[in-house]
C-alpha cells in the first residue's frame, strides 16, 4: 500500500516538484532492495541455526537425517489394509498402507457426506416448513459440535451399544452388525470378470448414444423419449442374459460365524464406519449450508419461468435451479472437500491407521519426526493440489455456455 | 424434495395477494404443510419420524431420566439418563486431574477467559486497549493455572485440563494469531519479494497439512528447534503450534476482505496527507475486516471446536476428561450423558458468538457514520 506515491499522476500540475527520475536504481529501490537482502540473510541465518540445533539434538539420541530407514522391517501391525501388509513388511509400505487408508476413508466420506449434504441443503430451502426447520436444526447443530465429539459419541455408543459377535445383529440381506462392525456379503466373480468389464463398457457406450438420440429427437420435435429406465433395463437384460449363457457367474460370500469369529463377506470395523458416518454427517451440515446458498442464489424469476413453461417441480430443481446453483456451490464445496481430507486425520482418535496415525507409531518408534513429517507433508500437498486441479477443471467445465463462447 | 420449486399460485398481474391479517391455524398448515401431494407426503413422513423420535428422546432424558440427586444405584436400574452422573463426576469433566483441592483456581481461570471474551464481543474501545485486555487476562489465567506466586501452590501444566484448557488455548491462541494474521496478508500483497514469498510459504503450507499433523509437528519438531539441553514443554509448544496455524487461516480470510478492497481510496487517503501507516490504520483495515468477518467467524468458530483436538497429542481436553470421568468402572456407562452436556457447551458458546459476529457485521457501518 505504501508504495502508492500520491502526486505521480499529477506531475504536471504540481508545477514546483520536479518530475520522478527515469533511473533504474531510485533511492526507493535501493532502500527496499537492502533490506529484504537482510531481511533473506536474518531467514536463511534462523534455517541454518534450526537445522543446526536440530541435528545436534538428534545426535544426542544417536540419529541423523537419514530416509534410509524406509527400507527397514516396520515391526507394527494395522487396524486394516487394503494391500497386502504384515508387520514384517518395511515403513515406506506401512505409510503407504496408511495413505490408502486415508485416501478410503476420504472418498467413502466424500461421496456419503454430499449425498446427505445435498439432501439436507434442498429441505432446507423446502416450502414445507416442518422439513425446512428440521433441516435448519441438523445444520446448526452439526456445525456447531467439534468433530471429535461426534466421532467418540458415536463410537463409544457403537462399541457399548451393540452386540458381541455371538449375538451379532443379523439385518435383512444377510449383514451381521456387531461390536466388531459391520460385515456385509459381498459379490465374488469366479467366471466373467473379462466378460462383465465389457458388457459394462458396452452399456455405458450404448446408453450415451441413447441419450444424444433422445436429445437430438426433443430438439427437432419437442418430444422427450425415457432414458433412465430404458438405460437400467437394458443392464438388468444384458446381466441376466451373461448369466444364461454361463459367460458370468456371481457368487455372493456371506458372513457367518466360524469359531470366535466372523469369516465371509466383506468387514467394515467400527473404527471405520464410527469414522465414515461421524465425518459424512458433521461435513454434511457444511455441505448443506453451501448447497443452501447456491440455490437461494438462484434468482427467483428462473423458477418462475420454467414452471410458467410447464416444468414440474423436480425438473425444474434439476434442469434449471441446480445447473444455475453448482457453480455458486462449487468453489466452497472445494474447499470443503480439502478439510474433510486433512479432516481425516481424527482417525488417530479412534485407532483407525490412517497415514497420519502410521506416522505417529513410526515416529514413536523410529524417532525420525523430521523425515516421517516430510512425508505426511508432501502426501497432503500432493492430494490438495490434485483436487484443486480437479476443482479448476470442474469450474471450466461447468461455465455457462455463453462465457465459453 | 422436489417441493422447493414449487411455486405460489399464479397471481393475476402484478397485484399481489393480499394476506389475511390474521392466518388461521390450519390455513397456514395447508400453505405450509400439505400444499400438493408431495409437501403433504414430506409431511406425514416428517411427522411419523419425529411420532417416533421425540418420545424416546424425552422419555430418555427427562421422564426415566435419573435427577441430580440420585446415585448409581438407581441409574442402573432406570432406562434413562443418568445425570446424577454429572454431580460425581463434574469436577473431572470441568478440570480432569488438577489437584482437588486447588481446583477453584482452575474454574477461576476458566471463567476469567469467558468473561474476557464476553467484554471484548462488546469491546468498543481502541486496538491496543483491546489486546491489553486479553494480555491482562492471558497472565491472570496463568497465574491462577501455574501458580508458584502470591502464595499459589505450583502446578505443573500437564495437569492443566479440561475447561480451564480448552479456553485458554482457544482464545489466546486466536488472540495472538489474529493480528499476525493481518501481518501476513499484507505481507502477501507487499512489493518486496522476500516478504511476499515467506508469506505464502507459512499461508500454504500450513493450510496444506491437517491441524493433527500441525500438533504433532508442535510435539515432535518444535522441540529439535530448541539449543541443546533446553526443554520445551509441550503446553508451550503447542500454543506456538496453533498459533502459526490460525495466523494463516485468517490470513487467508483477511486477504479475501484486502481483495475487495477499492484501490482508489488509498489514493485519495494519501492524498489528503495521511502517512501509509495512517492509512492502514484508519482507512483500509477497518474496511477490509469488516468485509472478512464473515469469513473470519467461520475460521474462529472451526479454530475454537479444533481445539479440541489437542486431545490427540495427549493433552486433555473436555473429550479427554469426559473419558477420565467414565474411567471409573461404578460411572463407566454414563459417556453419552457427558458427551451431551460437553456437546451443550460447545453449542451454546459457538452459537452465542457467531451470532454476536453476525450482528457486528450488520451493525458495523452504522457505527461508522458515528
Amino acid at each position: 500500500m505504501a508504495a502508492t506515491s500520491p502526486g505521480e499522476p499529477f506531475a504536471e500540475i504540481l508545477a514546483d516538484r520536479p518530475p520522478p527520475r527515469p533511473a533504474i536504481f531510485t533511492r526507493r529501490r535501493l532502500r527496499s532492495a537492502a533490506w529484504q537482502t537482510a531481511l533473506a540473510a536474518a531467514l536463511i541465518a534462523a534455517g541454518y541455526f534450526a537445522h543446526l540445533n536440530i541435528t545436534r539434538n538428534l545426535a544426542a539420541s544417536g540419529v541423523a537425517i537419514d530416509f534410509g530407514f524406509l527400507t527397514r522391517e516396520a515391526g507394527f501391525d494395522v487396524s486394516e489394509q487394503l494391500v497386502a501388509y504384515t508387520p514384517k513388511d518395511s515403513y515406506a509400505r506401512v505409510l503407504f498402507v496408511g495413505f490408502l487408508n486415508t485416501l478410503l476413508l476420504a472418498a467413502t466420506t466424500l461421496a456419503l457426506s454430499t449425498t446427505i449434504g445435498l439432501a439436507i441443503g434442498i429441505a432446507s430451502t423446502s416450502r414445507n416448513w416442518l422439513v425446512r426447520n428440521l433441516a435448519r436444526i441438523y445444520i446448526e447443530l452439526l456445525r456447531n459440535l467439534p468433530k471429535l465429539l461426534v466421532l467418540l459419541a458415536l463410537y463409544i455408543a457403537m462399541v457399548r451399544g451393540l452386540p458381541l459377535v455371538r449375538a451379532a445383529w443379523k439385518l435383512p440381506g444377510g449383514a451381521l452388525l456387531s461390536n466388531r462392525g459391520l460385515h456385509l456379503p459381498w459379490p465374488e466373480i469366479p467366471v466373467g470378470g473379462g466378460a462383465m468389464l465389457v458388457i459394462g463398457g458396452l452399456w455405458l457406450v450404448a446408453t450415451v448414444i441413447w441419450a444424444r438420440a433422445v436429445r437430438r429427437h426433443q430438439d427437432a420435435t419437442g418430444v422427450r423419449r425415457p432414458v433412465a429406465v430404458p438405460s437400467a433395463v437394458g443392464l438388468a437384460a444384458a446381466a441376466v442374459l451373461a448369466h444364461g449363457f454361463g459367460l458370468l457367474e456371481v457368487r455372493w460370500t456371506m458372513p457367518a460365524l466360524t469359531g470366535f469369529n466372523i469369516t465371509g463377506g466383506a468387514h467394515l470395523t467400527v473404527q471405520f464406519t464410527a469414522l465414515w458416518l461421524s465425518l459424512s454427517v458433521y461435513h454434511a451440515s457444511q455441505i448443506a449450508e453451501i448447497v443452501r446458498g447456491g440455490i437461494v442464489s438462484v434468482d427467483k424469476g428462473q423458477r418462475e419461468a420454467a414452471a410458467a413453461l410447464g416444468l414440474r417441480p423436480g425438473r425444474v430443481l434439476r434442469l434449471i435451479v441446480l445447473p444455475q446453483a453448482i457453480r455458486v456451490i462449487v468453489p466452497p464445496l472445494g474447499n470443503q472437500y480439502l478439510n474433510l481430507i486433512k479432516n481425516t486425520s481424527i482417525a488417530l482418535a479412534v485407532g483407525y491407521s490412517d497415514l497420519v496415525g502410521v506416522m505417529n507409531t513410526a515416529v514413536n518408534q523410529t524417532f525420525r519426526p523430521v523425515e516421517l513429517m516430510l512425508v505426511v507433508m508432501l502426501v497432503f500437498l500432493a492430494i490438495n493440489l490434485s483436487i484443486a486441479a480437479a476443482l479448476n477443471w470442474f469450474a471450466a467445465w461447468s461455465r455457462p455456455p455463453e462465457a465459453t463462447r | 424434495m422436489s417441493d422447493v420449486t414449487s411455486l405460489p399460485p399464479p397471481s393475476t398481474g402484478d397485484v399481489r395477494p393480499r394476506r389475511p391479517r390474521r392466518t388461521v391455524a390450519w390455513e397456514w398448515a395447508r400453505a405450509n404443510l400439505f400444499d400438493g401431494p408431495v409437501n403433504t407426503l414430506l409431511t406425514v413422513v416428517t411427522v411419523a419420524f419425529l411420532a417416533w423420535f421425540v418420545p424416546i428422546a424425552v422419555r430418555w432424558l427427562v421422564l426415566d431420566a435419573v435427577g441430580f440427586g440420585g446415585d448409581v444405584a438407581t441409574c442402573k436400574t432406570s432406562g434413562g439418563a443418568c445425570w446424577a452422573f454429572l454431580r460425581a463426576k463434574g469436577d473431572v469433566i470441568l478440570t480432569g486431574t488438577y489437584p482437588f483441592d486447588e481446583r477453584w483456581r482452575a474454574q477461576v481461570a476458566a471463567a476469567v477467559t469467558l468473561v474476557t471474551v464476553a467484554v471484548a464481543l462488546f469491546w468498543r474501545g481502541g486496538f491496543l486497549g483491546l489486546a491489553g485486555l486479553f494480555l491482562v487476562a492471558c497472565i491472570v489465567d496463568l497465574v491462577f493455572l501455574s501458580g508458584g506466586v502470591l502464595g499459589l501452590a505450583p502446578i505443573d501444566a500437564t495437569r492443566w485440563n479440561g475447561l480451564p484448557l480448552v479456553l485458554f488455548l482457544s482464545v489466546f491462541t486466536m488472540a495472538t494469531a489474529l493480528p499476525i494474521g493481518v501481518g501476513l496478508a499484507l505481507a502477501r500483497k507487499s512489493r518486496a519479494v522476500v516478504v511476499r514469498v515467506v508469506a505464502i510459504a507459512w499461508i500454504e503450507a500450513i493450510r496444506g497439512i491437517p491441524m493433527v499433523a500441525v500438533l504433532f509437528a508442535g510435539v515432535f519438531i518444535l522441540p529439535l528447534l530448541m539449543p541443546p539441553g533446553r526443554h520445551l514443554s509441550s503446553m508451550i509448544s503447542i500454543f506456538v503450534v496453533l498459533t502459526i496455524f490460525h495466523a494463516a487461516y485468517f490470513a487467508e480470510d483477511v486477504r479475501s476482505g484486502l481483495d475487495d478492497f477499492d484501490k482508489g481510496q488509498i489514493e485519495a487517503a494519501l492524498s489528503v496527507g495521511l502517512t501509509p501507516l495512517q492509512t492502514l490504520r484508519f482507512v483500509v483495515l477497518p474496511q477490509a475486516l469488516r468485509t472478512a468477518l464473515p469469513a473470519l467467524t467461520n475460521s474462529i468458530i472451526g479454530g475454537y471446536k479444533d481445539t479440541s483436538l489437542v486431545a490427540i497429542v495427549g493433552l486433555f481436553d473436555l473429550m479427554a476428561t469426559s473419558r477420565l470421568a467414565t474411567a471409573d468402572v461404578e460411572w463407566q456407562a454414563y459417556s453419552l450423558e457427558a458427551n451431551i452436556v460437553v456437546g451443550v457447551f460447545y453449542l451454546v458458546t459457538c452459537v452465542a458468538v457467531s451470532e454476536r459476529f453476525r450482528r457486528l457485521a450488520r451493525i458495523a457501518p452504522v457505527e461508522r457514520s458515528e
